[in-house]
């Protein structure tokens, strides 16, 4: 087995789902964080530039988050079994990341205009987005289960980090999606994800 | 061999990276085309959800199923008629050239569509032709190159959805740039060409309808 190297920031974001994925496959890495202040001079050695990265043994390198986690997911057994299970979870995945550029204008907003954003996104964005995703996956086994197949796949991990996250800024912006929130509660209890989130710097 | 219908706009934008993976397995598809005007109405038609799923475009039909997501939708077609790689590896590398691709065009279709200041408009596009294209096409060629001196394909030895994925959203790129900054891309100018001369894809190019996205600036 290759050994791998994933580097990021001392932080969740675009990572942490990656890591939760290497801890479903049960399988070892290096988690490198490096410090902010260490970025710019790191920058430009990097070969696209940007974090996270992912080094495979024997000098592959992989960027972007979505192509390196979907990569985990196909090689350890958790990105559907089909191709046609793994373009619904890849479904899910791209539906959160059309979230991201708002999510990322929140956490940049002025004081002034905070109040704005967040508004559009947990009055507007985030309520459209959750109620589509709920009734999707209302057709997978009612939404008893995951949301794809019947097994825990990456676009469970996904919905799972983006959603707690969420859940630290507006504790009940799940309230009106049970199965989501049943969802939620099911990734966490994953006996491995559960020792993961135990464990987790 | 399932029916499958696209339906996108009447645009290439998203969805054309579709039309032409399905060109370029030799696979026929039903090609739906809603004008904008006409895309508010057909919303309504399906106030549950069961075709838009996500209250968008594009979308795919086939055997009672529905696929939402232009890159769920692509990668799922790639990955059917083998243009996604032939391993786990080729198609991380392939997903990796696809976003990076993405992350230069969707600003853009951004700042084209839905910036109305003109100051920050004009700002952008002036960091867009000075940096942030000559950043992403850079990146773009040290790739290719990377992948046996880059006179063949992005992944592996023949053409996949990263390579058609780049030959047509860099018309947008080159068309708010000027009309010869490939020039100073030599292998991904090549590229382009390569992947516009492959037979299947020669041909959906000669025969698709017009399409109105050049009109838009």
């Amino acid at each position: 087995m290759p050994k791998y190297k994933l580097i990021y920031f001392d932080i969740k974001g675009r990572a942490e789902p990656i890591r939760m994925g290497f801890a479903l496959a049960g399988q070892e890495f290096e988690d490198v964080r490096i410090k902010k202040e260490q970025w710019p001079e790191l920058k430009p050695k990097m070969p696209h530039q940007a974090l996270p990265v992912l080094e495979i043994e024997g000098g592959v390198v992989l960027s972007q988050s979505f192509a390196i986690g979907r990569y985990i997911a196909n090689e350890f057994g958790f990105a559907g079994k089909t191709n046609l299970e793994k373009a619904q979870a890849d479904m899910f995945c791209d539906a959160l990341n059309d979230l991201t550029p708002k999510l990322t204008e929140l956490f940049h907003a002025s004081d002034e205009k905070k109040a704005e954003v967040r508004k559009e996104l947990f009055e507007k964005l985030l309520p459209a987005a959750f109620t589509n995703m709920e009734r999707l996956f209302s057709k997978n086994k009612d939404g008893t289960g995951f949301l794809v197949g019947d097994g825990i796949t990456w676009a469970d991990i996904m919905f799972y980090n983006f959603a707690d996250g969420m859940e630290q800024i507006e504790p009940d912006v799940l309230k009106n999606f049970p199965k989501l929130q049943g969802l939620l509660e099911r990734v966490r209890n994953n006996p491995k994800i559960k020792e993961y989130i135990k464990n987790r710097k | 061999m399932p029916k499958y219908k696209l339906t996108y706009l009447v645009f290439r934008g998203r969805g054309e990276v579709i039309r032409l993976l399905f060109a370029a397995a030799g696979v026929e598809f039903e090609d739906v085309r809603v004008t904008l005007k006409d895309w508010p109405a057909m919303k309504e038609t399906d106030p549950e959800r069961k075709r838009f799923l996500f209250n968008q475009l594009p979308i795919l039909e086939f055997d009672g199923h529905v696929l939402a997501q232009s890159h769920a939708i692509a990668r799922y077609v790639a990955n059917e008629f083998g243009f996604a790689g032939n391993t786990n590896l080729e198609k991380a590398k392939v997903d990796m050239i696809v976003s990076a691709v993405e992350d230069a065009y969707s600003p853009l279709v951004t700042n084209v569509w839905y910036e109305k200041d003109k100051a920050r408009k004009e700002a952008w596009f002036t960091e867009f032709r000075e940096t942030l294209l000559p950043k992403s096409l850079t990146a773009l060629e040290k790739l290719l190159t990377a992948n046996g001196g880059g006179d063949g394909f992005f992944v592996g030895d023949s053409v996949t959805f990263a390579d058609i994925m780049f030959a047509d959203r860099v018309d947008l790129l080159v068309f708010h740039s000027s009309p010869d900054v490939l020039d100073g891309y030599p292998k991904l100018k090549a590229l382009k060409s390569r992947v516009e001369a492959l037979p299947k894809i020669a041909e959906w190019i000669k025969k698709r309808p017009y399409a109105p996205d050049f009109e838009f600036h």
